[in-house]
């Protein structure tokens, strides 16, 4: 396994912020949807 | 194919709860840039998720967890994992750390102890000043390094300009 030298990107552009954070939410989003469909599924067989 | 899920149970009440989405084409041109004569390699980002939130898990689960992921990489030969820390609240033992950062640690911790021999590479991507930091990680073969560089790049170009 070979690990390049880091990307660091300390000042970045709003563009760069919005894009990070709308994918933050989207991820959130989609583990919320999977959290959910899990209990549903355990409610099911209890 | 949207996602594939496993559940691993820690059998002392919690599960882990896994996904692999896989962007669609247009995500892969529009947001990450990527050109049409790529378009045939697949951008997988990992969700990790506890199935119940206040609860905690055992460690065995992170374990089973990469060697799950390994296996996937391994089956995807087209694929390019992304690993994007969440930044939801988590309790752990560590105050010190913030949720980002304790994930990120534990993540690389446990994909270093399974990934050393399997010829996989790394990129790390660090946004945002000390203090307030995102993480993200991508896993490729040599032969997708193109495309790594070219969203490496893209990135890049999006630093705050100086005033």
């Amino acid at each position: 396994m070979e690990t390049t030298t880091p990307i660091r990107i300390p000042k970045p552009s709003k563009e760069l912020v919005a894009f990070i954070e709308k994918a933050q939410l989207r991820k959130k989003e989609r583990m919320q949807k999977m959290r959910e469909r899990f209990l549903q599924t355990q409610l099911s067989k209890n | 194919m949207e996602s594939i899920e496993q559940t691993f149970s820690d059998n002392k009440g919690n599960h882990l709860l896994v996904a692999l989405y896989f962007y669609d084409s247009d995500y892969k041109q529009t947001a990450l840039h990527i050109p049409d004569e790529f378009t045939g390699i697949e951008i997988v980002d990992i969700d990790i998720e506890k199935a119940f939130r206040d609860k905690p898990i055992h460690p065995v689960v992170f374990f089973r967890m990469s060697s799950w992921l390994l296996e996937q990489f391994e089956n995807h030969k087209e694929a390019v994992f992304s690993f994007i820390c969440s930044t939801e609240d988590l309790a752990t033992n560590h105050p010190d750390q913030s949720p980002q950062l304790y994930r990120w640690n534990l993540f690389d911790r446990l994909y270093r102890r399974l990934a050393e021999e399997s010829g996989i590479n790394i990129q790390d991507v660090i946004v945002g000043p000390d203090g307030y930091q995102s993480f993200g990680r991508a896993f490729y073969r040599d032969r997708h390094a193109s495309v790594i560089h070219i969203v490496a790049s893209y990135l890049q170009d999006k630093q705050r300009q100086s005033l």
